[in-house]
This record gives structure tokens, sequence and C-alpha cells, in this order.
């Protein structure tokens, strides 16, 4: 017998904060997981709904980048210690057979008060113990590496590394995707708008009309007893747009050249308006692989190793936006990232990564006599310490080192500009 | 030492390991001297370790005279060669500036350039200085100092028979009114008292001289000049009689309130000074003529 879905007895779920998994573990699992939790979904006929969320309070207890003063340029405060909501999410999905909707919301106080659309996807699709498909429409998870395909309640480190936020400021986009999965095979391809939510420019919008593309296969497996092993490849290739100019007025502008505050004739200039320049679009690129094992040491508990590496072209959308059209030439991306983690008796977890991303290998500098080589390289080891379990109900404090070229050595060479955190964060999944 | 020490001991380590010889994030705002696409360090630039070489050739600069919140003043010159960058600031300031070196000039290819775009700190104080600057090649060597005296221009009120003038401490838009003895009312959208047909035809084309007149309209529509402060002035004898001046919070531009001062000066004699506070609740009143609250009366008296 259907029974329609009452209203109240899904606020009575709200109420008891009830959250399951959507998917069984360890079957292929092409959808987004939902969060974990020990109370059952409400089910109603064929419908069946999971309701569910995360909260991710931070504390930056110190950043020797922040200052006490407002921006030069746009008057954002510059003081970064401070407490903030990183991540209020609550979702919403949805499942019936072949069908599954699913509506995730984000709240945050990392700009000021923020609320938005954290994901929302229809989906068709079919699960059986050994295989599975899913095709996909909406507000969809970037299927591109490692690093971006963790749910944020699930990642061990507070955030992604540069490498990843660099070439894809947001982990959702807009577009289709297909998945499927065969007992340890994992294949998925998705076609995207290309701006996700984070995009310097126009972010959850589409300038152009190419789309992009974007997919990985790989393999998901348990090799041996309490080893764990997934690795995969990754593709991208798609157009980056770059915005034209409005037609300007002509200007006429004084230049106190003497500096006697006194306008002269000679000091005044005219700057005859300009037309307006067309947009352009161009391409992009990116190739990555990624691997990640996980096994039990024992007496203590799960150790996971894992690394990613990214070669890519013009994608940088995030930490220093890639414009081949402004800059004349190409503009090369290359990052790696490696880290470990260690349970402690499953109480306590403790882990280190290191990243590197340049995201000009071929950036050069002028000096006085002769043009060379520099290198852009953001590179930041990160060493977090979480108690209370490796993922979900758990109080992290994270140190980051970071090493970085914006700032100028006092022989006019590229340094490090200050810029090491140590963040506090408390998560709780419902 | 349990293990959880040691892993608290190893991080302490490392992070005191690593974390020297990186450039301070500062915008050097506290600074009196500020160089554009500068890097900020803290320090006095006449307190650090000089070498011989390398040397500044020359500097070019062309006025020796500035104002507090000053910008864009151009300071360029040439250095030895194997210099890579020059080191800028006001000796006994918090801070200096490095600023990377340039390519030489077609006329001298073998010295490297420095163009620094200056500007300084509104509340700088009126006296002299020293600006330094030193070039710098790699590793560490800076060089001996070439000086540049600056002097601060005073601020003085403008002259005048009668000046009416209003200073206020936040880059907020307020108004000065003055109403003269003939009811006049002089303010930004009328700035000149005179009146050619309200008064005897005249065929002097300098009558025009005889009124009070406004002389700027400060932070107006809370594009932020800098000068926080507007006069009032009769270049020419003032008709005796009754004066009012009024003080108008036009907008407090996103600052929570702006302490004023009125003041009234009759051949730079004080008549009345008054002095108050705008608040947010000072903008609800209507602008134009007419607006503000009365900040002083005074009398001119009869000759």
């Amino acid at each position: 017998m259907k029974t329609p879905i009452n209203p109240l007895s899904l606020a009575g779920l709200l109420l008891v904060g009830a959250v399951q998994t959507a998917l069984a573990e360890g079957a292929p699992t092409p959808s987004e997981p939902s969060a974990t939790s020990s109370a059952g979904p409400l089910s109603a006929g064929e419908t069946t709904l999971v309701i569910g969320g995360f909260l991710q309070a931070d504390a930056v207890l110190t950043d020797q980048s922040s200052q006490n003063q407002l921006s030069p340029s746009g008057g954002e405060p510059l003081n970064t210690e401070r407490f903030l909501i990183r991540r209020a999410r609550l979702f919403l999905e949805a499942q019936r057979p072949f069908l599954r909707a699913a509506i995730e919301l984000d709240a945050n106080t990392v700009k000021g008060m923020a609320m938005g659309l954290a994901r929302a996807e229809l989906a068709l699709g079919r699960a059986r113990p050994a295989w599975a498909w899913e095709l996909a429409l909406g507000f969809l998870r970037i299927p591109f590496g490692l690093e971006i395909q963790e749910r944020e309640p699930d990642r061990f480190f507070l955030e992604r590394s540069n490498l990843s936020r660099a070439l894809f400021p947001g982990t959702f986009d807009l577009g289709a995707r297909a998945q499927a999965s065969w007992r340890f095979v994992r294949a998925q391809l998705a076609v995207m708008n290309g701006n996700p939510l984070g995009d310097a420019s126009f972010p959850a919008r589409d300038p152009n009309a190419a789309k992009d593309f974007v997919g990985r296969l790989g393999m998901d497996s348990t090799i041996a007893a309490k080893v764990h092993v997934s690795a995969g490849v990754s593709s991208l290739k798609g157009t980056g747009f770059h915005p034209g100019t409005p037609a300007s007025k002509d200007v006429l502008v004084w230049r106190d050249q003497n500096e006697d505050g006194i306008v002269q004739l000679s000091e005044i200039q005219a700057i005859p308006g300009r037309a307006a320049t067309p947009s352009q679009n161009f391409s992009r690129f990116a190739v990555g692989a990624d691997g990640r094992i996980g096994f039990a040491v024992p007496h203590l508990g799960n150790a996971t190793l894992f690394g990613e590496v990214v070669w890519a072209a013009n994608l940088d959308r995030g930490l220093l936006p890639a414009d081949p059209v402004t800059s004349g030439r190409d503009l090369r991306e290359f990052g790696w990232v490696v880290g470990a983690s260690q349970e402690f008796r499953e109480r306590a977890a403790f882990g280190i990564r290191y990243d590197s991303y340049n995201p000009d290998v071929d950036g050069y500098r002028q000096t006085p006599t002769v043009l060379v080589p520099k290198d852009m390289s953001f590179r930041t080891w990160t060493f977090t310490l979480s108690w209370g379990g490796p993922a979900h109900n758990r109080l992290v404090l994270e140190y980051q080192h970071n090493r970085n070229a914006l700032a100028v050595a006092a022989d006019g060479s590229p340094t490090t500009l200050a810029s090491d955190t140590l963040t506090l964060r408390g998560q709780m999944v419902f | 030492m349990g293990r959880r020490s040691s892993i608290w001991f190893l991080l302490l380590a490392f992070a005191t390991a690593t974390c020297g010889g990186a450039a301070p994030c500062d915008t050097g705002l506290q600074a009196r001297v500020r160089v554009s696409g500068g890097q900020f360090y803290h320090g006095s630039i006449d307190k650090l370790a000089s070498a011989d070489v390398p040397a500044v050739v020359d500097v070019r600069n062309s006025q020796n005279v500035i104002t507090p919140g000053l910008q864009n003043k151009q300071l360029s010159g040439r250095l030895d060669p194997g210099s890579t960058a020059v080191a800028i600031g006001f000796a006994g300031d918090v801070g200096y500036w490095i600023l990377a070196a340039d390519v030489p000039d077609a006329d001298s290819p073998t010295q490297p350039t420095f163009h620094a775009s200056l500007s300084f700190a509104p509340s700088l104080p009126q006296t002299s200085y020293d600006l330094i600057v030193r070039a710098v090649a790699p590793p560490s060597s800076i060089g001996p100092a070439a000086h540049v005296p600056l002097d601060v221009a005073p601020s003085l009120p403008p002259t005048g028979a009668l000046v009416v003038s209003l200073w206020w401490d936040t880059e907020a838009d307020l108004d000065l009114h003055v109403v003269d003895t003939y009811g006049v009312e002089i303010w930004a959208g009328n700035i000149n008292s005179f009146d050619r047909y309200a008064t005897a035809p005249t065929t002097d084309a300098g009558a025009w001289n005889e009124g009070g007149i406004l002389d700027f309209d400060s932070n107006s529509g809370c594009v932020i000049d800098g000068r926080c402060n507007e006069n009032v002035v009769w270049s020419l004898a003032a008709p005796a009689g009754d004066y009012l001046a009024r003080v108008d919070t036009f907008s407090l531009c996103g600052n929570s309130a702006a302490r004023w001062t009125v003041e009234a000066l009759l051949n730079g004699v004080s008549l009345g000074k008054a002095e108050g506070e705008a608040l947010l609740s000072s903008q609800r009143f209507s602008k134009g003529k007419g607006a503000g609250l009365t900040a002083l009366t005074f009398t001119i008296p009869s000759p």
C-alpha cells in the first residue's frame, strides 16, 4: 500500500535528527553519499526521505597574515583571527525506485552572513550488489581527482589543498553527469558549465556556450583483509572565458607633475575614450592521477596514505586566475599533494599533508639586467590533530605552515609572505 | 616523555624551524611614508647595517615640500651596477619599504633604476623629514643612504577679513552653512553670498569677491578627499551685523560619529569657537538650504 508523505512526520524526523546512509556501505555507490547516523530514514510508500546536515564552527587562533586594518583597495577587514561558521549544511534527499532528488543548503559567515545552494541534483539510476549506474542533472559534485570527491565532513584535514582549491574553487558545478560502477571499476563523465561556485569571475554562471568535459576512471576495492585501495585518473577539457571591456568615454586628467597644487595647462591630459573590446574564449585542460590506501595498524587503528598529482593549463580559477589572453601565453599549472593519517584507538587521530602548487610553471620576472625564472609555487605543510574520531563528530586542531612567493625580500627577489595559521574546528554531523 | 608530548614537541620544533625568513604581512599603514608596490619591513631604515656599496647614483625629486595625505609623489633615480632593489623610508619611522629595481635607462645601460610612487600619512606632523633611499644588492648588502629632505607645508587657515571654518575628525560628509547679516545662506548649494541683482547694480568685474565664499565641499557625497575642512571666507571687509554658522551632517559615510569644531576669525582674532559631535541621528534632518544644527552665532561690529 502506498502512503503519501505526511508533513508532520517529516517535521518529527527533523526533531529527532534521523539520518541514515543513503546507500549501503561497501556496495557500488555512484551517487553522492549522505551523512551517517544511527537513526533510520523516513519511508512513505515507495519514497524514502533522508534528512541530515552537518555544522563546522571554526576558531582561527592565529594567522600571520592577519592585520587589524581594512584592505586599502577594497575596504574589506584584513583581520582573520576570528570565530566563524565555516559550513552549516542541511540536506534533504528523496529516493524512489530508479529516481533520486537531493537538495543541500549552505550557510556560512566566511565573508559575512551568506546562505545559498550547495548541491541540487536529480538522478536516475539503479544499483545492484555488483554494479550500479546513474545519470544526474543539476548542481553536481565535479568528478575529478581525490580531494574534490571527498565530502566536507568526511575530509580529515580542514580544507582541500591549494592545488585543489586553485583549479576547482568549488566542488560543485552545474551540468549533467553519468557514472557507473562494476565490481571494483568506477567511471564518471560529466558535461559542466565550467564555472563552479567559488569561481573568481562568474561563479555558478556560464559566460560562454562551450562546456567543460570532465571525468574520472578508477578502481575502488578491498584487496586484502582490512586493506582498502582506491585509485584513478582524471581529465578535464574545456573552454575558459576572457571578458571583453565596454566602451569608455573621453576623460580629462590632471597630473600635478610639479607638485605645486596648481592646475597648469601642461599638466592636463586628454585621454580619449576607447571602443569596446570583444570577449574571447580560450581552451584549458587538466590531467590528474590519484590514489589512496587504507589499512588497519594493530593496536592503533586505521591508517590512510594518499596522494594526487595534476598537470593543467589555463585552469586556475581560484588562486591566481589564469587568463592566457591577458598574459599573452598559456599558463601551465602543476601541483601535487601527499598525506597520511593515523587513528589512535578510534578516539584520536593525527595527520600530515604536504602540497605544492605552481600556478605558472613558465613564470619569470625581470631583474635590472636579465629575465630569470620565477618559482611561484605555494607549498603547505599541514599538521592535524583530531579528537573524537577521524571524521564526523570531532574537535580538530590544525597548523598550516605556508610558503609562497608573494613578498619581496630585502634584495628584491621573491620570498614568502608570512601566512601560517592555527585553527580549531568543532564538527558535528546529524 | 610520553607519546602525546613527543608529537607536540615535534610539531613546535618544526614550526620554529620553518617560520624564519618570511616577510611580514603588513599593509604599512602605520608608516609615515608608503611606497606603492613595495614590501613593508619593520625597523628604522637609518638603523640598518650599512655597506660601502651599492650606492644610489642619483635621486630625481621635483618638490621638497609635501602636504599631509599627499599621494602619488614620484621619486626615481639610478643605482650602482649590481643593485637589485632599493630601500625607502623616513629616518626614525616604524618601518621602511623594499622596491625591486627596474631596468637601466638607455643613457646609462649599466645602472639599474627605480621608480617609486610615494604617499604620506594624513596625520603627518608639520616638520622636516629625512627621506632615505638606499640601494640593495644580493645577498644582503645595503649601501649608504641618499638623503632627500622633505618639508611638510603648514596647513594655514585661509586668509581673509572674516573666516568661518569647520573641521571634523572622521571621513564623513559634513557641510558648513553660514548665514550672513542679510540672511543670505552660504553653503555647497550657494557658494557665494554676493548677489549682483540684490545689491546696487555694478559694472565691477571683481565685485563677486565682496561676498563670503565657500572654498571647498569636503568629502562631498562621501567621495573622500581627506581634507575634512570647509571655510567660508570674506576676502574684503564683511558687512557688520549678526551671523550664524550651522553644521549639517549630510552623511557619516559609514562612520559612527564625527567630532567637529567651528571657529570664526575676524582679521585673525577669534570671535567664537564651538565644538560638537555628529551622530547617526544627525543624518535624519532635511538637507539643502536651512539644514544643520546651529553651532555658532557672532556679531561683526560696525567700523
